[in-house]
């Protein structure tokens, strides 16, 4: 007779509790590697808006994989505030997620390029946020200027559908939003951030980023499938426009700039897109604004010549080249462009 | 209903649980069948009839020629049965094809015929080639008709292998339905086990790797030699991994429910012949072709010659099968050459001589690749431009996504380890230390690492 017992329930049990426990640690050491943060977004009493934790570190995992230090008054990629050196200019740098440019190093964001090619004579204040548009953009500059004290402003326009937004005041949080973000901030600032990601794969659609609903019932037919829209010549938000300018110019007086550029050449469906659909926009945009004395650089042509030299300025190896956000070619692009055009004194300081 | 959607992981659950209380087979397969229609009408309720039609005339016709001794009788019913599937399948899914192609053969390409809007109904060229094997299987006396009409509906409809296979043969689960399973936890892990195998490698190999392969074989002419290499060799991946991945799933939902469906893939691209591919790849569609078409036209009983035209007819109607398309004739034709040319070179060979594995693993493995660039590509102009991007005729963007690169390498270690012991861990037997570790990860990366996003099977399609 063996001696040997038979594993009871219990020690299955343990075992495989141990097993899940061993399985969790694994995950939440490689996890960084592969996932990106969560951090809390404090409110902001200067620029009025939530913005990512001073201080902390923000990794970025999807198409380019980077990590952003995260400056004060959640400025990504800027450690610390620049000296005030009266030999050198500062410009507030407004835009959403393509200028905040977390998918590249801190070293190869706009700042940094700026600061590097114009010889440390341009200190670029990174202000833009993912989602943002003009509304918050012109909302925030007051507390800025009055903080910061930028020379000028410059501001990256990748969808000009950004400028065409019905203007807003964006007032300051209401007690409702504020609890809920507070709550989320809880939850990014004690809950691990593999636990977070997974929870919001189970839970939300990644086609609509709401709450995933579930459908039980059959189906009678077959879904109509979503017609191609022919692309049509529409007529530009002349507009909307033109009163978010107007309200720019209201609340600064301090030159601005504003950079074109939009996705494009893009790749679509296996071929590479050459026309910009939003070239009638973007004259009209462009018009408007130099009639209110603000200078515009269109950096399409640039763009195209670095992909006919076979430097894709948008894309990553991890995602897709011709689509996505800025990489570190866009970055230079567009970092040259900006300081070329204050070297030259276009946009006067 | 998708294996990879939550609403089928929780219909799963909900069917298991009922499975297995029930007391009888009969209030046991009337559950299954009950789900399966449910499963079916969840993605389209109208062909639910059509189901019901094959199940009935395949029923009735297997009786009557169960019931008459007159040879052209019996040929008679087997003749309705071949009429009324087949007839179903030409009109949902070649209809269009034949009519376009007459069209651009007689009026020149560019015309416009009278198509018809048809959708395709998920499934049929599975389900149809299954009762059919059920009918001829009667016909050739191979098997007694079942009596069981409730039997022979859960056979055609039960829906672990309704819409993608494996191609479960009468004999193979008629049996198995005709008795109540016995409850064993051993069995009900391994299917567990084999079906989040087969979700790994559905969702984060064979979905990640077709974010890559779309791009490239949209516009090969935009990228690099090497790029589309990669892409190749990653289609390479994502086909095998996206089918054996549901069968894996489709294999280990019905271990679960206590009953066993034969293998459908053994790590084919370790095949050394074009025709031992074929013994590994798709194995359920490989022995009915081989069974009911190749040795129905003669098979290799009539000499030389005419073992070559059937192997070129059966692999021809092969591609075909898979879908209306010339693209996939041609791979057909591509696959039916190869194995003509190896068969010749196999009876030229002395006795006792052969390729040596290496010679024969590459050669395979080069005409495989050739095939599948066909079976992916839209057109034959497509193909044609990936082919000579394959040659490096001209430059493009070297695009090498690091995920994309990292499931390739999976691929061939896979398959390197599945011939050595290293297998033996690999399906994480419930007695090692290992295992409790190895899946609670398995879970998380699925959790963590899954493509966001619908993504059919590449096989529904068929």
């Amino acid at each position: 007779m063996s001696d040997r017992r038979v594993p009871t329930a219990a020690y299955h049990g343990l075992r495989w509790l141990v097993g899940v426990v061993a399985a969790t640690a694994i995950i939440a050491v490689t996890s960084p590697c592969f996932v990106r943060s969560y951090l809390p977004r404090p409110y902001d009493t200067d620029r009025n808006v939530r913005v990512l934790q001073p201080g902390s570190n923000y990794r970025w995992r999807s198409e380019g994989y980077a990590s952003t230090t995260i400056g004060p008054h959640g400025m990504p990629g800027l450690s610390e505030l620049p000296d005030d050196d009266p030999a050198s200019i500062r410009l507030a740098f407004w835009g959403d997620s393509q200028a905040e440019g977390v998918c590249v190093a801190d070293h190869q964001k706009v700042a940094s390029v700026v600061a590097e090619v114009s010889g440390q004579d341009i200190a670029l204040l990174p202000l833009a946020r993912s989602g943002d548009n003009a509304n918050d953009w012109i909302c925030q500059i007051a507390g800025i200027e009055a903080t910061l004290g930028p020379a000028a402003h410059v501001f990256l326009v990748v969808e000009l559908s950004d400028w065409a937004v019905p203007v807003e005041t964006v007032a300051t949080e209401s007690a409702t939003s504020r609890a809920a973000d507070e709550w989320e901030n809880q939850i990014a600032a004690w809950c691990p951030a593999f636990v977070i990601h997974a929870s919001r794969n189970l839970v939300t659609d990644a086609e609509t980023g709401g709450l995933r609903t579930l459908r039980f019932r059959p189906r009678w037919g077959q879904p109509a499938p979503a017609a191609a829209s022919p692309i049509q010549e529409q007529e530009p938000p002349v507009a909307p426009y033109a009163a978010q300018l107007d309200r720019l110019r209201s609340v600064t007086d301090r030159p601005c700039l504003f950079l074109y550029a939009p996705k494009f050449p893009s790749i679509a469906r296996g071929r590479i897109v050459q026309k910009d659909s939003d070239a009638k926009a973007f004259d009209a945009f462009e018009r408007l604004a130099r009639e209110r004395g603000y200078a515009v650089v269109d950096l399409r042509d640039s763009m195209r010549r670095s992909v006919q030299s076979g430097r894709w300025p948008r894309g990553f190896h991890n995602g897709q080249f011709g689509v996505g956000h800025y990489n570190a070619t866009g970055n230079q692009l567009i970092a040259r462009a900006i300081a070329d055009t204050f070297a030259t004194g276009v946009v006067g300081h | 209903m998708l294996f990879t959607q939550i609403e089928f992981l929780l219909f799963l659950i909900l069917v298991i649980l009922v499975a297995w209380r029930c007391p009888g087979r009969r209030s046991r397969n009337t559950v299954l069948l009950a789900a399966s229609y449910y499963f079916y009408a969840y993605w389209d309720l109208r062909f639910c009839g059509l189901l019901l039609l094959s199940t009935l005339v395949d029923y009735w016709v297997a009786q009557r020629i169960d019931r008459a001794t007159d040879p052209r009788i019996r040929w008679t019913y087997l003749c309705v049965s071949l009429f009324v599937n087949l007839g179903v399948l030409a009109f949902f899914k070649y209809f269009n094809f034949f009519i376009e192609s007459a069209a651009a053969i007689f009026h020149g390409w560019g015309s416009n015929p009278g198509t018809l809007d048809l959708v395709l109904p998920v499934g049929i060229s599975f389900y149809t080639f299954q009762t059919l094997s059920y009918t001829i299987d009667v016909y050739r006396g191979k098997i007694a008709p079942t009596r069981s009409l409730l039997d022979f509906a859960l056979y055609v409809a039960f829906f672990p292998q309704l819409v993608a296979g494996p191609i479960v043969r009468a004999v193979e689960l008629l049996p198995q339905l005709a008795t109540v399973p016995q409850w064993s936890s051993g069995r009900f892990y391994g299917g567990f086990q084999l079906a989040l195998r087969g979700l790994v490698k559905k969702v984060l190999l064979a979905d990640r790797l077709g974010e890559m392969v779309d791009v490239v074989f949209a516009g090969p002419e935009l990228y690099s030699g090497w790029t589309v290499w990669l892409a190749v060799i990653g289609y390479a991946g994502q086909i095998y991994y996206d089918f054996s991945g549901y069968s894996d799933i489709a294999i280990g939902i019905a271990k679960m429910l206590g009953y066993r469906f034969p293998v459908n893939f053994r790590h084919p691209y370790l095949a050394t012949s074009l025709s031992e591919f074929w013994r590994r790849w798709h194995i359920t569609l490989s022995r009915w072709l081989r069974d009911y078409l190749y040795i129905s036209l003669g098979g290799n009983r009539r000499g030389r010659w005419r073992t070559k035209w059937n192997l070129m007819v059966t692999m021809v109607l092969g591609g075909l099968w898979h879908g209306a398309a010339w693209t996939f004739v041609l791979w057909g034709t591509l696959h039916g050459l190869a194995l003509v040319v190896e068969h010749t070179v196999r009876t030229r060979l002395r006795p006792g001589a052969r390729v040596g594995p290496v010679i024969g693993r590459m050669t395979t493995l080069a005409v495989v690749l050739a095939g599948w660039v066909l079976f992916r590509s839209e057109t034959w102009q497509r193909a044609a431009t990936i082919y000579s991007q394959l040659c490096f005729t001209r430059s493009g963007i070297d695009w090498f996504p690091p995920l994309a690169v990292l499931a390739c390498a999976i691929l061939v270690v896979d398959h390197l380890l599945w011939s050595t012991r290293a297998r033996l861990w690999m399906h994480l037997p419930a007695d090692r230390w290992y295992t409790p570790t190895a899946t609670a990860l398995l879970i998380w990366t699925l959790l963590l690492y899954s493509p966001r996003g619908f993504s059919p099977f590449v096989y529904f399609q068929f």
